[in-house]
């Protein structure tokens, strides 16, 4: 059981070590902060709310950030749903004011209804680029999120089917994102601003809420 | 913490595992009409329709139109009963919903979409009445009392008598405005994100299995606790045809309709039901959406909300049995 407890621990620390960025503004993070706590709230898919932790491996040139971010959509039944990002982010250009930055991720999700309960595996990259200065910036986001693969336990949905199939699927598709970002800092405090638009994967089937909007407030130490 | 951590290696390894597909048939919504040939089925209008009746074939006819778009006539069993009364009920799913085969999207998109949609009623008659003389009635809900009341529109010659319960509104505009009544968005409630969540699982996917097996979790905002419209709770379905639904609306949204055009014409009275718990309903909109109509009945379902063939039947049986049998 031990070793078990083990491995699965080194799993999942593999994991942590490929940790998230959250947003970062690269001109305004100073060679003595190491961390970064952010809170948001937004709409993507459905109202949500969250929390994220980004460690800052290296700074100056070429820098890296890792981080876990954690969401929960806003309604009566606390964590039933959620989202939770582990990913690394960089500036792959910085020249002048220019700055391009690049988020790859693992994202996990699990949904919980009356209807079914579901886990997903998926994977998602995210490009900002546009002007980043000291006290404030503005990108264009292109994101792509792809489902790898969904786990069902249907429950009242069985009752209705009792043929249904309960297990794993591969992927339905993906979505891309599209839209941009303002931030603003102040001190070791940044606030961001993004707004943008979902499709799916094949252009046609898009997400009953198209858009996305996140207000995001973080502090660097 | 451990329940997440063994969650996060199983998925991992899942990655590398062989899946399922959940666009193929039969593993997330059922099997359609043409898909499994022991569903009873009847060809119609160039589509192929679950159908199924109950009763002598020649006693005065009782078709059921269920609601939607897209849905299925699973929750109106209930009218079985009927056919122990004298009548030949006979259930139907609309074209591209529930157990009926899937149409293209293209069939849902033209501005003669509910047209199709009327013949195809006109269609199932003409195949169950066994000559002119064998009376028809309708027995509608919600999007069906709208679909029926476009039948009585353009044939009211052909028709005996007609139940309607809960149309949303006998034109576009009137539609409209109890959508947003009834269809309210709360966007920080649970409801809503038991809706619309899941699609991030399957996102991006055109295939209809896919589309339907998303659309299904939308039952999750109509039966939730405290829902407007006053449901109990949820109500079984088999399927909910997604492209029908959406497409129709979208359609509705661009062409409008008018089902009143000549309601005048059609003097049989009609029986004119409302549910007791429908928040968004009430007496005053079924006098606005039944006023068309020249002679009309209006009666209260107690102790249900919408969904009253499934939650109210037994206060909608009496009512419907005493009306058709006045008219019979």
């Amino acid at each position: 059981m031990n070793h078990l407890k083990i491995s699965l621990l080194a799993i999942l620390t593999i994991f942590c070590l490929q940790l998230h960025a959250q947003e970062v503004n690269w001109r305004s993070l100073v060679p003595t902060q190491h961390h970064l706590v952010s809170a948001y709230f937004g709409a993507d898919y459905d109202s949500y709310y969250g929390l994220s932790y980004g460690y800052v491996v290296k700074n100056g040139q070429h820098p890296l950030v890792l981080g876990l971010q954690g969401t929960a959509p806003f309604g009566k039944t606390t964590l039933d749903d959620w989202n939770l990002k582990l990913s690394a982010q960089t500036e792959l250009i910085h020249a002048g004011a220019f700055s391009m930055s690049v988020q790859p991720a693992m994202v996990l999700r699990r949904y919980a209804s009356p209807l079914a309960r579901i886990y997903g595996v998926g994977a998602d990259l995210t490009l900002a680029a546009g002007i980043l200065r000291p006290k404030w910036g503005i990108s264009g986001i292109l994101a792509y999120d792809q489902s790898m693969a969904t786990q069902v336990e249907n429950r009242l949905l069985k009752t209705y089917y009792p043929e249904i199939q309960d297990g794993w699927y591969r992927s339905g598709g993906g979505n891309f994102k599209f839209g941009m970002r303002l931030n603003c800092s102040f001190r070791a405090w940044n606030g961001w601003l993004s707004l943008g638009k979902a499709y799916g994967l094949d252009f046609k089937s898009n997400p009953t809420l198209p858009f996305y909007a996140e207000i995001s407030v973080n502090r660097a130490f | 913490m451990y329940k997440f951590i063994a969650m996060l290696t199983l998925g991992l390894w899942c990655v590398s595992c062989q899946k399922e597909s959940p666009s193929k048939p039969g593993v997330l919504v059922p099997l359609t009409v043409d898909q499994n040939p022991s569903l009873p089925s009847l060809p119609i209008n160039g589509t192929l329709l679950h159908v199924e009746d109950v009763g002598k074939t020649t006693d005065p006819l009782l078709v059921v139109v269920h609601g939607g778009p897209g849905a299925d006539y699973r929750s109106m069993l209930n009218a079985k009963d009927l056919a122990k009364d004298g009548f030949h009920v006979v259930f139907y799913d609309q074209r591209g919903s529930g157990l009926s085969k899937r149409e293209p999207k293209s069939q849902f998109e033209g501005k003669d979409a509910v047209q199709l949609f009327i013949d195809d009623l006109g269609a199932l008659i003409d195949h169950f009445q066994i000559n002119s003389s064998q009376k028809v009635f309708l027995l509608g809900h919600s999007w069906g009392a709208m679909l029926a009341t476009a039948y009585i529109n353009q044939h009211p010659e052909r028709i005996s008598g007609a139940i309607l319960a809960e149309p949303g509104g006998l034109t576009w505009p009137q539609t409209s405005d109890y959508l947003s009544r009834s269809n309210k968005i709360k966007f920080f409630e649970e409801a809503l994100n038991d809706a619309i969540f899941p699609e991030q699982f399957f996102d991006g996917c055109s295939d209809q299995e896919v589309l339907d097996y998303k659309a299904s979790f939308f039952a999750n905002v109509e039966n939730a606790p405290g829902n407007t419209i006053g449901n109990a709770g949820p109500y079984p379905f088999w399927r909910n045809g997604a492209l029908a639904l959406q497409t129709l609306i979208e359609n509705a949204n661009q062409n409008s309709f008018d089902f009143t055009t000549q309601l005048q014409k059609f003097q049989p009275k009609v029986l004119f039901l409302y549910s007791q718990l429908n928040t968004a309903y009430g007496l005053s909109w079924a006098q606005k959406v039944s006023a068309p109509y020249p002679h009309v009945e209006l009666k209260e379902v107690a102790n249900s909300g919408h969904e009253m063939l499934y939650f109210g039947w037994n206060d909608f049986y009496p009512k419907a049995l005493t009306y058709l049998n006045e008219l019979k």
